[in-house]
């Protein structure tokens, strides 16, 4: 059953177009992250070696860059007249640059404030929350959803139980967090 | 520090940005007085990072996973080495078994001849010099006085072996031009064996012999005492016992001989075995099967004088 989805799917997926790309990330579909990489991935591979990458390090390369064009687009809310090849690989090539530029000065890019180890203790926590909990913060916190649009989403009733359900599993994640983190409730 | 859901949405909005004008300055001045709210700030701040950490870390996963990436077991350096390797392996292999005569020339200057000369050092030397001086007297001229030079160069050869396998252009009727298509194959006159035989002298009496060393003496004082410093040639001394003599086949055929001094070619005769010579009145005869021929010196090749059945001595028959 399930190979029958994916086969209808990336039929689906064969006839989109960059209006049709861009709509869909903006609608949060992140199916199209498999037909993105299914396209581009071998082109990336190549031009990701011709600039010094090994082939075992461009899959994780890689998908960080769709991740983050993902987000972005999400983000600045960017219509679909933009080309979207020239864009990737722009993000691509800044990200690569990036990438070498911290490899040679060794600096730490998280934000200030945190440590690498907090942050992914906070990641593990979110990751052991249930779907519905993770995929409710993932739409305010990472696709920047307003409550009108979660209650839409999720269907719920008005955007105020959206507002409830949002601090709910949050309150959930920080009890977990603070727990982890060896901080004190109150 | 307990807080009120209407802090908490305050916070909220902040970090997604959605604060501004005396709200936004409202928020930021508590920030800088208050030490509790700044730190559940930044855990806040703290925590929305990590969702979004978590949220990329996801979908980064599931690419890679879907991606399915394996580290492969042969490196690529190694695969371009090994197809090298078999290549040129091939490549030889290939350059051995399906050469040319011209390509075997180029060959033995390669280095990957060495192992073969290693077998058979004397003949690989034997045949290169055979080779140079064969193709020196090609070069020298067409014509048959070329001929002899040719034969001087094969008479040192003692293997018979090696004789036998390698040719020589002795004749212009074998002769090609030196510059030869490279896919045309050239057949040359070839070496069957080379022998002494022993001559058989027939009706040679004794009487005769002493006659003719007593008037030999005669004839040498005679001309010692007429001009002893002329330097004058000796008479040639007795008929020798043997001749040295070659069979040769040619390409197209040909039968015929020469003689020269002490030495006989022979060609067209396929079974060496069978032929004697006879020496009757110093006049040479060979017989080859039941015919016999007459043998005169001759400098050029000449087709072999067939005695009648009538005309042959008594003593020969």
């Amino acid at each position: 059953m399930e190979n029958v989805l994916n086969f209808a799917w990336q039929n689906r997926m064969e006839k989109l177009s960059n209006k049709d790309i861009f709509s869909e990330i903006l609608e949060g579909n992140e199916d199209i992250l498999i037909y993105l990489h299914e396209r581009y991935f071998q082109q990336c591979r190549r031009w990701l070696r011709r600039k010094g990458f090994p082939d075992q390090h461009t899959p994780q390369l890689f998908a960080e860059v769709l991740v983050k064009l993902f987000r972005e687009i999400q983000r600045k809310k960017i219509p679909g007249e933009v080309e979207f090849e020239p864009y990737f690989f722009n993000l691509l090539d800044e990200h690569v640059s990036e990438e070498k530029r911290s490899r040679k000065e060794q600096a730490n890019r998280v934000s200030p404030g945190f440590t690498d180890a907090e942050k992914n203790i906070i990641s593990s926590c979110t990751m052991i929350l249930d779907e519905h909990v993770r995929k409710l913060l993932f739409a305010r916190y990472v696709e920047y959803l307003s409550f009108e649009e979660i209650a839409a989403r999720f269907n719920y009733e008005d955007p105020v139980v959206a507002q409830k359900e949002v601090e709910h599993a949050m309150l959930q994640l920080e009890n977990i967090s603070k727990i982890r983190l060896e901080i004190s409730i109150n | 520090m307990n807080i009120s859901p209407e802090i908490r949405l305050w916070i909220d909005r902040y970090l997604n940005g959605q604060l501004s004008g005396s709200e936004l300055q409202e928020f930021m001045e508590r920030l800088e007085k208050d030490e509790s709210f700044r730190r559940e700030v930044s855990f806040q701040n703290l925590l929305v990072e990590g969702i979004r950490a978590a949220a990329d870390d996801e979908l980064v996963d599931r690419i890679v996973a879907d991606i399915g990436y394996r580290k492969p077991r042969v490196p690529l350096a190694l695969k371009l080495i090994i197809t090298f390797v078999i290549l040129t392996a091939g490549g030889i292999i290939l350059w051995n078994y399906t050469g040319s005569d011209q390509a075997s020339t180029f060959r033995d200057k390669l280095a990957f001849t060495f192992l073969k000369r290693q077998r058979q050092p004397d003949i690989s030397d034997k045949k290169s010099t055979v080779k140079s001086k064969t193709e020196h007297l090609n070069t020298e001229s067409n014509s048959k006085s070329s001929v002899a030079p040719a034969i001087s160069s094969v008479e040192g050869e003692p293997d018979p072996g090696l004789v036998t396998e390698e040719s020589a252009a002795t004749d212009t009727l074998t002769n090609t031009p030196e510059k030869s298509s490279p896919d045309v194959v050239v057949k040359k006159d070839q070496l069957l064996i080379s022998a002494n035989i022993p001559v058989i002298e027939k009706g040679a009496p004794e009487k005769q012999d002493k006659s003719d060393a007593s008037s030999q003496n005669l004839s040498s004082s005679a001309t010692e005492k007429l001009n002893p410093e002329a330097g004058l040639a000796e008479e040639q001394k007795t008929q020798p016992d043997n001749i040295e003599t070659e069979f040769w086949v040619s390409p197209v055929n040909y039968q015929g001989y020469k003689m020269v001094k002490n030495k006989l070619v022979l060609y067209g005769i396929e079974e060496p075995d069978a032929v004697r010579l006879f020496r009757l009145n110093n006049v040479l005869y060979m017989r080859y099967g039941n015919d016999v021929y007459k043998l005169t010196p001759v400098e050029e090749y000449a087709s072999y004088h067939k005695i009648k059945e009538t005309e042959i001595p008594l003593v020969l028959r």
